[in-house]
Order: C-alpha cells, then sequence, then structure tokens
C-alpha cells in the first residue's frame, strides 16, 4: 500500500516526466521541443472560425527553420511561406487527412492525443516524398500504428492559463510483440470551466485504440486505429478598437453575458471527428513496399450564435450602442461611455442582456407571435473516406520510384437547427432580409418552398439544408535519381475531380436551381514537379525544386451561394500554380542551417466572402474568380553549437505575399433584391492579410546535465489587414470629388491598407528531464511566453464589408489581441 | 479484482483464496513485496505449474501496480469525460409582470398646454410623470423611431433612435414616462417628446429606458380607436387613434398605399365630400399592397404637419372592410354639420375616367348609342388613354343615326363657394358642327331621369379641338357662372346632337372643377 501511495505522490507532486518513444537515441535536444510542440496546436490555435488561418504542425521537422518557426511563431498567428493550410499535406498512416470541402486538416480531432502523434515522417515543402506526390507547403505523415509505440505507459499533466487550464493524458503500448500483435490505447481531456478570456470555457475529451498485427516474421502488417476528441467550447470574438479601449481590456469578448447570475456564451462550438483508420504494409521484397490504407471519419461540428427577427440589434458592439455614434452630442455620448465603463452588475452593458431577449421573446409569445431573438448552430458535418496504396521501390542503387494511386469519397451536410428558442414558442422560417424588402411576396421570402410558412421549434433544420457530394481519383509517379554529384527528381500527378450539389430545401429566391441534385462539375487536374540536389561537398548542398500543378477548385469557394442555390461562378476552372525554390544547406560539426529563396505564383483562384452589405441591407456573397497572388522571399535558418553548453538558434524570414491582379467580382444578394452585380475589385500589390510577412525568431539555449534552458526572442512586422473586398469597388467612390480634400480623406482611409505595428516579445522555458530505472522517465517543462506581457499586439482582423464614404470612421475594423503572459507547465511520466 | 482471482484459483486450492479475495487487507498487512510473493507461492504442490506460476506472479504483480495506478489516474482523468457529457443547460431567467410604483400627475393636455409657445426643444426640467397607453410603432415600418401614446386628454409621440420598438413596447401597453431631463419638441408646428442634441432630437435608447416605465402586461384592447368625421377634427384630437367610417380611396383599386421608391399622400373621401390624406412611406410592410376600392372604414393615427391633417396607417389590420357602395351624394337630406375649418386644397369635382364613367350618368334622349367609357393603346408609344366618349355611327352598318345624349355630372355642393371653374379636355374626330353638336350645360335644378326637364343653361366651351382627329386638347378656363355660385346642386353636362348625315365622336376626358 505504501509503494501505492508513493507512487501516486511521486506523480502528483514531483511532476514526473518523459522519455522519447522512438528519437531517444537522436538527442535529447529536441526533447524539450517534443514536450512543447504538443501544447503548441492546442493553445495557439483557439479554433475558432479563424482556426483555418493558421499553419500548423503536428510532427517535428527536421529543419531549423520549420521547427523554430512554426512553434514559437505561430502565437502571432505565422503561416510558412504565406501559405494557406490547405497546402499542408497531413497523412494518418498513408491516408490522407486534409478533407475535399476546405481542403484542411482537422486539427482538433486529434486533441488531447499528442503523445501518440509525435513520430511520423515529414517531407519540408515540395521536396519530394515517399508516401505522396506533395504539395507546396509539405507533407506530414503520422505514423499511429500501434506497433510502433515503445511499450510503455506514459502519464501527463499540464496546467496552463490559456484557453483551457488542465490537460491529461495517459497512453498505454504493449509494444510490437513476439506474437506479432501490438495494442495502444489511450485517453486524455482538457478543461476549464473559464479560460483566459472571460466567456469562454473548454471541455474536452479524446480517446485512442489501436491494434496491428504483423504476419509472416513482418512482411505483412495490418493496423488498425480509431480515435476521436469531442469537444464543446465557447469562443472568443474580435471586437472594434473603440470598445477595446472603452473597456480598457484588449481581450474582451462581446459573445458572452450573464444569464441567471452565470456566464452564457453566444457562440459555442461542438465538434467530434471520429475516425477510423485501416492501413496494411507489405514488404514486398527488401526494395520493395507497397503501402495501402483506408481511413474514414465523420466530423460532426457545429456553431452556435445568435440571430435575431425584427427586433434590435442585440450584440454588445454594435455600432449603434457605442459613443461614437451620438457625435451630435457630447452630452449623450458621455453617459454612454460611462455605461461601457460600469463593468460590474449584473446585466453590465458590455456584455449581450440575455433577460432582455427573454422578455421581449416573452412579450412576443404573449401575442401569439413568433421568437425575436433564438440561438441558432450552424452545421458542418463531413463523412468522407479515403482509400490509398502506394508503392516505394529502389530499382537499383540509384533510381527511387514511388507511385501512388487515391481514391475519397466526401458527403459534406451543411444546415443550421434551432439550439434554443429563448423562451418563444415558435419561429417561422423565412428569410428576415427578403421579408422586409418583399411583403408582397410571400413565395420570395420562404426558406423552403416544399413547407412555406413553416413553424420551426427546438432541434428543427431550417434556413438551409444542403449536400455536397465530392469524389476524386489521383495517379502519380515520381523518379529519384541519385549519383555521386548530383540528385534529381521528376514526377507528375493526375486527378480527376467531381463535385455536384444536393439541395433538401427549395429556396425562394432560387425556385428552379436549389432543390435536389444541381449540376456536375468535374475537372481534370495534372501536376508536374522536377528538381535535385547538387552535393557542393558532403557538408554543402545546394538545392532546386520547382513544381507546377492545377487544382480542382474547393466547393467552398465554387458556389455563389451555397447555402441558398446551385449556381457556381461563371468560369469555374481549375486554379494554377507555379512554385519554385533554391536552397543553400549547410551541415558542419557546430553550424547547420539552410538559406532559401522563394517564388510561388497563383493564377485562377477563387475567394469568396460573406457579408452584410449596408446599402442592400441584407446579406450578401462577393466572389471573386481569376484572382492572382504572388508569395516570394527569402528564409534563413541556422544553428550554432557553441559548445556543449550554449546553442544559438535564428529562424527568420523576409516576404511578400501580395494580390497581382485586380480579379472580376460578383456581389449576390442573398435576399434576392437585385441580380447579381459584376464589377472588378481592385486588389493589385494590396497584402494577403493576417499573417506576419517580416518574423525572426532568436533562441539562446543552455543544456546542463539535462537540464534545458531557452530565452527566445521574437519579432514581427509587415501584418496587414484582412481586406474586404468591397472597399474596393470603384462604383462606391463615384461621389468623390477628387479637389474636395474632406472627401479624398474619406477615400483614402477607406482604402488604404492597414498595416498593424511590429512586436517583439520574449520567452522563457525551464525543462528537466530525469531517468530513473526501469527505463522509466520523468520530464518537466515550463514555458512562459510573452514575459513582458506586451497586450497591444494585434493577431489579426478584417475590414468591415460595410461603407458609409461619407463618415468613413463609422464601421471601423474588427481586431483580435495576443494575450498578454502566459505559461505553460507540463509534466510526464513514462514507466 | 476478479482477474486476479482467476488467475488465482487456477493454482489454489487451499483457504488462501479466501484469504487473497479479501485482497487488500492480505496486501496491506504484508510488510514486502517479498512477503506478498511468499504467501503466494507457499500452498504450491503441484510441481509442473511452479514455472508458468511464477511467471503469472509477475505478470501479476507488476500488472497489479500497474492497475492501481493507471485506475487512479483514469479517474482523474475521467473528470474530463463527466465534463463534456454534461451539455451546459441554461434555464431562461424568470419572467416578471413589469411594475410601477409612483403615481402620475400630468396629463398630455396639460404638457402641451404648458409647452404650447416653446419653439426650440426646451428641456423639462419639472419632475412630472405622465400616464399612457402605447397606441401606435414601428411594427409595420410605417412609422420610424417613434411611438405614439395616448391618455384621455390626448395624445403625443415620442423620438427614439432605435429599430423595432414594438418589440419593447407592443400596442396596448401601459407606460409611465417621467418626464424631468427630456425634451420638448416642435416639430411641423405639433409637439413632440424628444431631446436635445441628437439627431433628429431623438432620445437615445438607453436614456429612453431610465425615462419610459413599463407597468402590466400590454392590453392591445385597452385602447379603442375614437370614431371621428373628416370635417370634424380638432387640436385634442392631434395624434390619437382614430376611425373614419364610410369612406373611400379616391384612387381605390388603382394605386397602392405607397410608390416605390417615395412616401405617398393618398386622399380619402367620405359622404359629404370631405378628404384627408393618408400618408404611407415605401418603408411600410402593406406599401405595395393597392388601395381598396369602394368604402369601408380606415384606423390610424391622426397626424397633423403644418396644419393639414394627415392618416398614419399603423399596420395592415388598420385597413378596415372595404367595397361597400360609394357615398351618396349630398342633395339636400343628410347635410353634413357646419365645418368652421373647411377643408382647404380640395377640388369639387375631378372626373379622370380613367377605368368608368365615376359618378357622371347619362341619359339617352334620342337613339340608342349611349355615353360610353372607352380606352384606348397607342401601339408606338403604349400609352393609353381613357375616357367617356359618345358617337352615333354605327360602324356595322356604316350608317349615322340621329341621337342626342347627355353625360351629366354628380351634385356638386358650391354653398359654400365663391368663384369656381371648370376645365376638361376633349377631342372630336369627323366633327362638322362642334359649336352646336358638341355643347356644355348647367343646372341647379336636375335630379334624375330625363334631362330636359330641368333647366339648363349653356356654358361656352372656349377651345375647341380640329375635329379631324382624336388629339386631345384642353377645353380651356370655363368660369361658373355667378347664378350658380352658392347654390348646393349644381349639375354640368355634356350634350351630344347628331342627325343622320354626319355623326361625331366626342371624347371627354379630366373633368374638374376647382
Amino acid at each position: 500500500m505504501r509503494k501505492i501511495i508513493y507512487i501516486v505522490s511521486v506523480f502528483l507532486f514531483s511532476l514526473p516526466g518523459f522519455a522519447q518513444q522512438v528519437k531517444e537515441k537522436e538527442g535529447t535536444k529536441n526533447d524539450t521541443l517534443f514536450n512543447k510542440a504538443a501544447t503548441v496546436n492546442e493553445i495557439f490555435l483557439g479554433d475558432d472560425d479563424s482556426e483555418q488561418e493558421i499553419s500548423s504542425t503536428v510532427l517535428i521537422s527536421n529543419d531549423i527553420y520549420l521547427s523554430q518557426s512554426r512553434f514559437q511563431l505561430s502565437q502571432f498567428r505565422f503561416r510558412v511561406r504565406g501559405y494557406e493550410p490547405r497546402y499542408e499535406q497531413r497523412f494518418i498512416n498513408g491516408v490522407r487527412f486534409n478533407d475535399q470541402n476546405r481542403g484542411v486538416f482537422n486539427y482538433a480531432s486529434i486533441g488531447a492525443l499528442n503523445d501518440l502523434t509525435r513520430n511520423g515522417d515529414v517531407v519540408n515543402f515540395m521536396n519530394p516524398g515517399a508516401f505522396s506526390f506533395g504539395t507546396i507547403g509539405g507533407s506530414e505523415n503520422i505514423n499511429m500504428r500501434a506497433g510502433s509505440y515503445a511499450k510503455g505507459t506514459k502519464a501527463t499533466l499540464s496546467y496552463t492559463n490559456r484557453i483551457y487550464y488542465s490537460r491529461a493524458m495517459i497512453t498505454h503500448a504493449s509494444g510490437l510483440r513476439d506474437d506479432g500483435w501490438a495494442f495502444v490505447g489511450g485517453i486524455g481531456g482538457r478543461y476549464s470551466h473559464e479560460g483566459n478570456v472571460q466567456g469562454t470555457f473548454y471541455n474536452n475529451f479524446s480517446y485512442a485504440l489501436g491494434v496491428e498485427k504483423q504476419f509472416d516474421n513482418g512482411k505483412h502488417s495490418l493496423s488498425f486505429i480509431t480515435f476521436g476528441s469531442p469537444v464543446q467550447r465557447g469562443q472568443q470574438g474580435g471586437s472594434f478598437q473603440e470598445v477595446y479601449d472603452l473597456v480598457g481590456d484588449n481581450l474582451y469578448n462581446p459573445n458572452w453575458g450573464y444569464q441567471n447570475g452565470e456566464k452564457r456564451n453566444a457562440r459555442v462550438v461542438t465538434a467530434f471527428d471520429p475516425t477510423v483508420v485501416l492501413s496494411h504494409i507489405w514488404k514486398i521484397n527488401p526494395k520493395m513496399t507497397l503501402s495501402s490504407g483506408v481511413g474514414g471519419h465523420y466530423q460532426r461540428y457545429g456553431t452556435t450564435s445568435l440571430n435575431w427577427y425584427n427586433g434590435p440589434d442585440p450584440r454588445p458592439d454594435y455600432y449603434r450602442y457605442l459613443p461614437s455614434y451620438y457625435t451630435a452630442s457630447p452630452e449623450v455620448a458621455g453617459f454612454y461611455t460611462k455605461l461601457w465603463q460600469q463593468t460590474c452588475g449584473d446585466t453590465p452593458f458590455s456584455q449581450i442582456n440575455w433577460n432582455n431577449l427573454y422578455a421581449v421573446n416573452a412579450l412576443a409569445a404573449k401575442q401569439g407571435l413568433g421568437a425575436v431573438y433564438m440561438v441558432e448552430e450552424r452545421r458542418n458535418d463531413l463523412y468522407e473516406l479515403t482509400a490509398n496504396s502506394t508503392l516505394n521501390t529502389y530499382l537499383n542503387d540509384n533510381l527511387n520510384i514511388n507511385a501512388g494511386v487515391e481514391f475519397r469519397h466526401t458527403t459534406s451536410k451543411q444546415f443550421k437547427t434551432v439550439k434554443d428558442l429563448l423562451g418563444a414558442n415558435y419561429l417561422v422560417d423565412v428569410d428576415k432580409y427578403a421579408e422586409r424588402d418583399f411583403p408582397d411576396k410571400p413565395d420570395l421570402v420562404q426558406n423552403d418552398l416544399t413547407r412555406p410558412g413553416r413553424k420551426v421549434y427546438e432541434g428543427d433544420i431550417f434556413g438551409y439544408d444542403f449536400n455536397l457530394h465530392i469524389n476524386s481519383a489521383t495517379a502519380w509517379v515520381q523518379n529519384i535519381h541519385k549519383t555521386t554529384y548530383f540528385d534529381f527528381y521528376y514526377g507528375s500527378k493526375l486527378s480527376y475531380t467531381q463535385f455536384q450539389r444536393e439541395g433538401d430545401m427549395k429556396n425562394g429566391r432560387y425556385p428552379e436551381n436549389s432543390y435536389g441534385k444541381g449540376d456536375n462539375h468535374t475537372f481534370v487536374d495534372f501536376g508536374f514537379k522536377t528538381g535535385g540536389v547538387y552535393k557542393i561537398s558532403g557538408r554543402h548542398i545546394l538545392t532546386l525544386n520547382s513544381l507546377y500543378q492545377t487544382d480542382a477548385p474547393l466547393p467552398y469557394s465554387a458556389y455563389v451561394s451555397p447555402t441558398i442555390s446551385d449556381i457556381t461562378n461563371a468560369d469555374l476552372k481549375s486554379g494554377r500554380m507555379f512554385s519554385a525554390d533554391l536552397s543553400y544547406i549547410a551541415s558542419l560539426p557546430s553550424v547547420m542551417g539552410r538559406v532559401s529563396l522563394f517564388y510561388t505564383r497563383f493564377y485562377d483562384q477563387l475567394k469568396r466572402v460573406s457579408y452584410y452589405h449596408d446599402l442592400l441591407r441584407t446579406f450578401v456573397n462577393h466572389v471573386m474568380t481569376g484572382v492572382e497572388m504572388t508569395n516570394q522571399g527569402i528564409e534563413v535558418g541556422v544553428k550554432w553549437k557553441y559548445d556543449n553548453h550554449w546553442t544559438f538558434d535564428f529562424a527568420g524570414t523576409h516576404a511578400e505575399y501580395f494580390y497581382n491582379n485586380n480579379p472580376k467580382g460578383v456581389i449576390s444578394v442573398e435576399n434576392g433584391s437585385k441580380p447579381d452585380m459584376a464589377e472588378t475589385v481592385y486588389l493589385k500589390n494590396l497584402h494577403v492579410g493576417n499573417t506576419p510577412q517580416t518574423a525572426a525568431t532568436l533562441g539562446i539555449n543552455y543544456f546542463y546535465k539535462f537540464w534545458f534552458f531557452n530565452l527566445n526572442v521574437n519579432g514581427i512586422t509587415r501584418n496587414y489587414i484582412d481586406i474586404a473586398p468591397i472597399r474596393r469597388l470603384s462604383s462606391n467612390y463615384t461621389a468623390i470629388n477628387p479637389a474636395d480634400p474632406k472627401a479624398m480623406e474619406a477615400y483614402n482611409k477607406l482604402v488604404e491598407q492597414e498595416q498593424y505595428a511590429g512586436a517583439v516579445t520574449l520567452d522563457f522555458s525551464i525543462g528537466k528531464i530525469l531517468y530513473l530505472k526501469n527505463r522509466n522517465a520523468v520530464n518537466f517543462n515550463l514555458s512562459f511566453f510573452n514575459i513582458t506581457n506586451n497586450k497591444n499586439i494585434k493577431t489579426g482582423g478584417y475590414e468591415q464589408g460595410r461603407i458609409d464614404i461619407t463618415a468613413p470612421d463609422k464601421f471601423p475594423s474588427k481586431y483580435y489581441y495576443m494575450q498578454g503572459f502566459n505559461c505553460f507547465l507540463n509534466a510526464s511520466y513514462r514507466f | 479484482m476478479s482477474y486476479l482471482i482467476n488467475i488465482n484459483k487456477k493454482v489454489y486450492k487451499t483457504y488462501h483464496v479466501n484469504k487473497l479475495f479479501r485482497t487488500r487487507n492480505n496486501y496491506r498487512s504484508t510488510s514486502s513485496p517479498s512477503a506478498y510473493m511468499r504467501s503466494f507461492i507457499q500452498p504450491l504442490t503441484c510441481e509442473a505449474s511452479i514455472n508458468t506460476f511464477r511467471i503469472k506472479q509477475d505478470i501479476n504483480k507488476t500488472k497489479f501496480i500497474r492497475m492501481k495506478t493507471v485506475r487512479l489516474f483514469f479517474s482523474i482523468v475521467l473528470l474530463s469525460i463527466l465534463a463534456v457529457s454534461c451539455e451546459r443547460q441554461y434555464d431562461g431567467p424568470p419572467i416578471e409582470i413589469p411594475k410601477y410604483s409612483r403615481e402620475a400627475n400630468v396629463t398630455v393636455a396639460k404638457l402641451k398646454e404648458y409647452y404650447a409657445s416653446i419653439t426650440n426643444p426646451t428641456l423639462i426640467e419639472t419632475d412630472f410623470v405622465l400616464k399612457a397607453r402605447v397606441s401606435a410603432n414601428d411594427v409595420s415600418g410605417n412609422v420610424y423611431k417613434q411611438i405614439y401614446i395616448q391618455d384621455e386628454t390626448g395624445a403625443i409621440n415620442i423620438g427614439i433612435d432605435q429599430n423595432s420598438i414594438f418589440t419593447y413596447y407592443p400596442v396596448g401597453q401601459e407606460v409611465f414616462l417621467e418626464l424631468k431631463g427630456l425634451y420638448m419638441v416642435k416639430y411641423g408646428d405639433e409637439l413632440q417628446i424628444g431631446f436635445g442634441n441628437t439627431q433628429a432630437n431623438r432620445i437615445p435608447w438607453e436614456a429612453l429606458q431610465l425615462h419610459l416605465h413599463k407597468s402590466g402586461w400590454p392590453d392591445s384592447t385597452a385602447l379603442k380607436p375614437a370614431l371621428r368625421t373628416i370635417g370634424a377634427l380638432t387640436d385634442k384630437d392631434v395624434n390619437t387613434l382614430v376611425k373614419f367610417e364610410n369612406i373611400y380611396f379616391v384612387n381605390g383599386g388603382k394605386n397602392t398605399f405607397a410608390l416605390a421608391d417615395k412616401a405617398s399622400d393618398e386622399p380619402i373621401k367620405d359622404g359629404a365630400g370631405k378628404s384627408i390624406i393618408v400618408r404611407t412611406s415605401n418603408y411600410a410592410s402593406f406599401a405595395k399592397t393597392q388601395l381598396p376600392s369602394g368604402s369601408g372604414d380606415l384606423t390610424g393615427i391622426l397626424g397633423r404637419y403644418r396644419g393639414t391633417w394627415q392618416l398614419i396607417v399603423r399596420d395592415k389590420p388598420d385597413v378596415g372592410k372595404f367595397g361597400g357602395a360609394l357615398p351618396s351624394n349630398p342633395g339636400g337630406t343628410d347635410l353634413p354639420p357646419v365645418n368652421p375649418n373647411p377643408p382647404v386644397g380640395g377640388d369639387i369635382l375631378n372626373e379622370p375616367f380613367s377605368t368608368s364613367l365615376g359618378d357622371f350618368t347619362e341619359f339617352s334622349v334620342t337613339g340608342a348609342y349611349v355615353w360610353k367609357w372607352a380606352s384606348f393603346t397607342d401601339k408606338n408609344t403604349n400609352v393609353t388613354d381613357t375616357y367617356a366618349k359618345m358617337t352615333g355611327y354605327n360602324s356595322t352598318t356604316k350608317t349615322t343615326e340621329a341621337n342626342e345624349d347627355w353625360l351629366i355630372s354628380p351634385a356638386m355642393d358650391l354653398s359654400k363657394i365663391t368663384t369656381a371653374a371648370l376645365t376638361f379636355e376633349h377631342a372630336v374626330n369627323y366633327g362638322s358642327n362642334m359649336q352646336t353638336e358638341q355643347t356644355l350645360w348647367i343646372s341647379s335644378d336636375y335630379n334624375t331621369g330625363n334631362p330636359t326637364a330641368a333647366t339648363w343653361t349653356q356654358l361656352t366651351i372656349p377651345t375647341y379641338p380640329a375635329g379631324k382627329d382624336f388629339i386631345f386638347v384642353s377645353s380651356g378656363n370655363i368660369a361658373i357662372p355667378a347664378a350658380f355660385i352658392g347654390k348646393a346642386n349644381v349639375r354640368i353636362a355634356f350634350k351630344y346632337t347628331c342627325g343622320t348625315a354626319n355623326s361625331a365622336t366626342w371624347e371627354v376626358r379630366k373633368v374638374l372643377v376647382k
């Protein structure tokens, strides 16, 4: 019994540690990074709606620039080379898991399973890889085969002060046993009753179970793994600078309010993505391997929000509730300022007043009317099945051939449900903006003509309901030739993509184009890559990679208003891209690193933005076609090992990501009040927003007897705001007289793209590994981020879609700020 | 536990099994692992199983410890499961009936009297408390950023900077308004409650919440519209909820409540010929509904702007049942009471003949043909003309028949008029003796039936058309003779005659007397 107490107390109080499972031999320098890396994905990704903007990583790359910049700079929402997450491929056991609707990998599906997702193969950028044709942003193949985990149990406990405050994980692997079987299982969770941002919360539980059987002395191995990480979390929202200044807090969250004394968040995400992967590896002979796999997952993703029908706007930071609206009367402006600054009381003016919403609904119910306010849940579910097979073979010592085929089937189900009627009795399923503009056309305002005037109740689907069926097939092949001084490779891929929309509601504004199966869109795409390595010497090499590829448009941006109609852009065609990079890589005993120049050009891209149009007074979808962009720049990653104790590393980039042309844009009005309006959008030379284009991090590391000390100085600048295309239409400015200085000032204010101020932060961490007997190990790590507590760093933001040329400050931009000082304490025990 | 027991059962047959069944106690009692192991091994007699047993021992022990710690850890981790499985439920806050404790100390009439002479927005410094009921709000969009409140003495409107105010203050809601700190504003020569330097003097929403208090649940039946006659409106009626019965829309069946992009003023008239405009905003939900034809009743807020009365319909249900017979013209019976404020700017007679002969009557003295309503669309310009038409020409036999036909106007009450003039437009084709065959007459003693029984005086039409085409010309101003000014039953008539030799076609439209 004492032994139990001893073990438990060791576990709880002395914060046990972690020993590398497979990479132990690689050196302990990476240990703390492994520990830290686990934290990146969860703590820096709010995974709110802007999650898709953040480039992330699961595995650590062996490239200094990539591993350092991704970890240190992701708190600034830094994206490597400015690439969108769809250009980073993620595989699990050889099966691709970027979804076919938006092209992104759902990092939340492996949330709190970090100890099981540490190992795998990483391919940097366009370099040739064994498991995929690859893409410009690199590929990672996470190895979750039960037999690849070292035998033992590992328990981890973490504490942090970000979106969740505690995390626990325990995993157990049997290792590859003599009878060829291997088992692995894990359970974990993350929790906070309220995160560092007011009104947010985090409830997450994760599980994983895997089994592997090797046959025929390891010639065949069949592995099966299933995992999932259901989560429910309250989200943060961005707001205006005026509001941040009024409340005195850059982490103000407009999404919550008190209800019966409890904080209630209007934006809650409920997500669950159970996944199953079955894979088979056949070592045909020592020089040939055939890997096949089938992976499937059903992603349930729902996010709630407030909606209102013919009632005053319930959002606390609506511009008419701000002092700046009362420019005519300083007395009233002062009154509102005082209201905003009173943050005490049970219905603070700065937050949602749930009591008012219930009272208005009760009044309406008394008159037999429907809900004025309600909470809806927008669901974006996805069912996906992927099957692939890859052949790796070495024809001789110098020729390596990789080839593969892949088939994918996806059904994306998008709809919204009534989550909470807030005390009302029912809601009528019509479009509120159409109803306002066309009170005399009852057919037009319906969301579903097959059930006009339908009353909906809690749990009912309303508003929109459609499926996207996406299928694709790809084949690729790649040859790598090696000689003494020269390696070169070439590869090509061919793919066929088909998607079709199937509507389950007949929308009143598009009665002919919304119900049933829509047009079938097919695309044939190809890709070609080539490149090589010139070995100057054993320690210095020069590499050149180039890639030209076409990609089918993502269904997400192909449809103009996918929720209500089947209509796509007039000239829907595959996007093209060309990318090249030239690198010099040095690998000396004490210095190693890489300097690269890269250039990527995108053609024929689609961009879709949805916003509320002030003049038309309804929601619109603004689609731009034929968008051209350039990402180019220089990267430097260097590590200098000064002696056995001191190591210095530096990773930095100076780049430009911008638009090359003025694409054609079409505004499509959701309430049907106007036909589609086509107009050129003046984007040329505007920067791509929300990722710093110049960034660097300098690390000073000290190692002594398995103690690790790191100090990192991070700096970013040239981060621009995400532009709203409506501000770049010339039709908005026909009333501007160039001779009028006031009008020109308004014009310049509206058209100029804001650049955020640069920032420098300091991070510090301490780590220790304790090796105990029996190959047990204890690892703990304390990391402190932003130790200067700089709370004025803008990490993101967007221009509003509303515009008023007579009052350019009326609709200011919304911003997200970085948290001040934050920490992450991690302890794990391996036994 | 049972796992252990199963392994043990394979080997043990002595009562040590029972001891180990209460494994916890046993384990605690042994001081060291080796003692525990010894207690395990001791009863073994079967030789063959020793080795296998030993192996199982080790597995037992390590598995045992591991299971304990794992189990402990599981329970810590399982907290997350519980946290996730319980989805947050939110109970609605309690809904309480609004209450207000103070008493009213002023009425609408007194307020208006007190502030009657203001010109600029005036701060209300006295602690007035007004009790009233909401009579109109912005539910249809016809009223914008204001509500009307009414008590027994009168009604007044309040300018509020907020949209969809109706969700908070429905019609019939009793309210108490604490006026100190608000402003009295004069707009369009009428008083309203508002604020100081804000846009359109509207009260900011949050400020309003501090002044306007609800009392009880809304009762839409508590406030009934007062029956009024267009000719008999007083100061007290300003901004009150009224109902007019037996009225008809002058453009009923033709226009809509409002134009597509602008507000409209549509007149309604009663049996006495008095009219008032119904003002509707193009943002009203019923703006595109057609004005009903026939007579019926209409409810709304009786507004007044710079002395001109106007009716503001609150919502669709205010438009009552229409389609009744148009009110009869006064001919001596049911004369309206003397009107101290005669309507300004009304026409005595306005007949465009847009869809029918209207109130005109026709009488055929001779011949089969009669005055008819007709229309013609020009294919080139797509313009449609509508008019009253008379001809004696038989298009089938292509002959002319002798005809004498009268088109007689409704009775005009000129008793209170000092001057009046008539204009109209007409076209004549195939005309030869227009001055004798197409003539204008006036009478004050015609009632019904054959016009030849009454006394008619001819009026000269100043301008005749050329007589060769269907182009309309204006008749020119025709003054009503002094003899007929001041009479009550004055009628004008268009007399058409033709012989058998030639028949003209006479078209008349836009008859206007004012």
